[in-house]
């Protein structure tokens, strides 16, 4: 019978505890050597503020490949800076880059003062205040939504009041179907007393809702991840990213309390937006008043936001043209993700632009860079080919419109053939609307 | 003390909900160490080796984030961390509540009468909104 440790025997042990010494030296000295770390570096003009809200422009960084703008809807959780959390691993840049006219929310940080906000503030007052800052500065009549995670929940219920100001709505990992019990917050939410809370805080912590998301994998978020920062620790650049995800991570602003209220005691305990029965400003939202074409983009491997919460959005929009991506990765390797930054940004860039008449097709075909940005080779790679393989199919009034659609609708016929040779899978739901 | 009679009653609820959470954690992780160290067990009998010290650490870590995820998705553990988190929130609440009664003299504001200021600039600035919006369509229709 042998020791399975045996292998550990004293020389290499000390050898293996000289070589972590080493790095933790070198990773005081790195660590002391940086001044900043820098988030969100992407050039962007403030536009509009109202309160703690600042609505920004991103500044061009190609030309123009699609005339709507896309507004950017960032949950209330965590910072929007994510998007953009460094130049190389930046969501943002690669829409810039694909010659999109990007515009984001960023919330701010409440405090007491905001703990009255409810949902119908942010959704009805707040974004529409953003939609028509948008439509103004970029002289365009409707917008794109983009909503991320609960910015995507807000966006789908502002895209049902608002239908009007709305060309097209992409909601990325956001949940609307709160009735699974497959994510931990899921679970956890359904019989937790909201109102205690609240009452208790007024504005809720961040730091509180951290240690919650901190549990989902408690061994590998509070343990595992700084162990593997050894490996890193003596290289600046790689230290770097690792100190930004941490920034990002803990950077968490706190939630005014009625917003948050009505957010888990109607959704997470109600599941009144699937039902149709929520309430806003006085109003019943009807998921089925989504007409728009709606791009509903969910990671197999959430563990925040579980698929069975994202997918049935599909079946509750009015749209005819829905499609329904998969991305193979979790929560926020959608956004940070090596993979993503050749994948994503590209297919939501494509998917945009096949919907967009605003500009002759010929500024469509080839979005020409005017600024150089990350991983340029493979965007423009995975774009083209993706073009006349991977288009959805499109209600009668789009096919009328001067874009070469009859080859796509042809292809989506042909499934086998767009697996094969695309990376990602574009999946299109043609199920009727449940209403 | 006489001005908080009602603060024991809630902390002891939160003692007694705490123990009973602190002890299902520590129970699941002692499962998970009891895991490990079959793991290891079994790993003698095959007369297998951890060549490094990342390989065994990996396994302690595998294991115990199984154990501990297998409990979080448990309703038992869902209602134990519920009853905790709500007695700590409840008894939060009562404790601000005996911290102002015992400010109530004291030349300072309280949170209590912040709190409807702020209701009041909530209220306000809903309605300035509403009226600048108002004026804004009048003036577009003029």
């Amino acid at each position: 019978m042998n020791n399975p440790f045996s292998s550990f025997d004293a020389k290499s042990t000390i050898k293996h505890l000289s070589e972590v010494n080493s790095k933790l030296m070198k990773g005081a000295e790195l660590l002391t050597d940086i001044e900043e770390i820098d988030v969100g570096t992407a050039a962007k003009q403030l536009i509009y503020e109202e309160d703690k809200l600042k609505l920004y422009h991103y500044k061009p960084e190609a030309a123009k490949a699609c005339g709507v703008p896309i507004l950017v809807v960032y949950a209330l959780v965590n910072r929007p800076y994510m998007l953009d959390i460094q130049p190389d691993r930046s969501f943002i840049r690669n829409l810039l880059s694909l010659g999109l006219d990007v515009y984001i929310i960023d919330w701010g940080y409440p405090t007491q003062a905001d703990r009255y906000l409810s949902m119908d503030d942010y959704i009805n007052g707040y974004i529409d205040n953003c939609v028509e800052a948008v439509r103004k500065n970029a002289r365009s009549d409707k917008v794109t939504l983009m909503g991320v995670c609960q910015g995507g929940t807000f966006s789908g219920i502002y895209s049902a009041l608002h239908p009007e100001k709305i060309h097209s709505l992409i909601t990325l990992v956001a949940p609307f179907d709160f009735a699974t019990d497959d994510g931990l917050l899921f679970n956890w939410s359904k019989n937790m007393d909201i109102d205690a809370l609240v009452d208790a805080y007024g504005v809720v912590p961040g730091s509180l809702l951290n240690d919650g998301f901190l549990m989902l994998m408690p061994f590998n978020l509070n343990i595992k991840k700084y162990v593997d920062m050894l490996e890193v620790v003596e290289d600046k650049d790689k230290l770097l990213n690792f100190l930004r995800m941490e920034k990002w991570i803990f950077d968490s602003p706190g939630q005014a309390g009625e917003c948050l209220r009505q957010f888990v005691k109607d959704l997470y305990q109600g599941n009144k937006l699937a039902k149709g029965k929520l309430e806003l400003g006085g109003k019943t939202v009807d998921l089925g008043n989504i007409k728009m074409p709606i791009l509903n983009i969910f990671a197999s491997a959430d563990h925040l936001v579980p698929p069975e919460a994202i997918k049935p959005l599909n079946d509750l929009v009015g749209s005819k043209d829905k499609t329904l991506y998969e991305f193979k990765g979790g929560h926020i390797g959608v956004f940070v993700g090596s993979r993503s930054q050749k994948e994503l940004a590209p297919a939501i860039a494509k998917w945009l632009i096949d919907r967009d008449s605003s500009l002759p097709i010929k500024a469509k075909e080839t979005p020409k860079k005017v600024a150089p940005a990350a991983p340029i080779a493979a965007k423009t790679k995975t774009v083209k080919p993706a073009a006349a393989k991977t288009a959805p199919k499109k209600p009668a009034a789009k096919l009328a419109t001067a874009k070469p659609t009859k080859a796509k609708v042809k292809a989506v016929a042909k499934p086998k053939a767009v697996k094969s040779s695309v990376p990602e899978v574009f999946k299109t739901s043609f199920k009727k609307p449940a209403k | 003390m006489s001005r908080c009679p009602n603060l024991q009653k809630p902390c002891l609820l939160l003692r007694q909900k705490n123990i009973e959470y602190q002890q299902l954690m520590q129970v699941t992780g002692q499962e998970g160490m009891q895991t490990v160290v079959k793991a290891l067990a079994s790993k003698i009998e095959a007369g297998e080796k951890f060549e490094k010290f990342d390989e065994f650490f990996s396994l302690w870590i595998d294991i115990n984030e199984k154990a501990f995820n297998k409990l979080f998705q448990s309703k038992v553990f869902s209602d134990k961390r519920n009853a905790m988190t709500d007695a700590g929130f409840n008894a939060r609440k009562l404790y601000n509540e005996i911290v102002e009664s015992q400010l109530v003299d004291l030349p300072i504001v309280r949170r209590s009468e912040m709190d409807e200021v702020y209701k009041i600039i909530y209220d306000l600035r809903k309605q300035v909104k509403g009226l600048e919006s108002q004026i804004q369509e009048l003036k577009t229709q003029l």
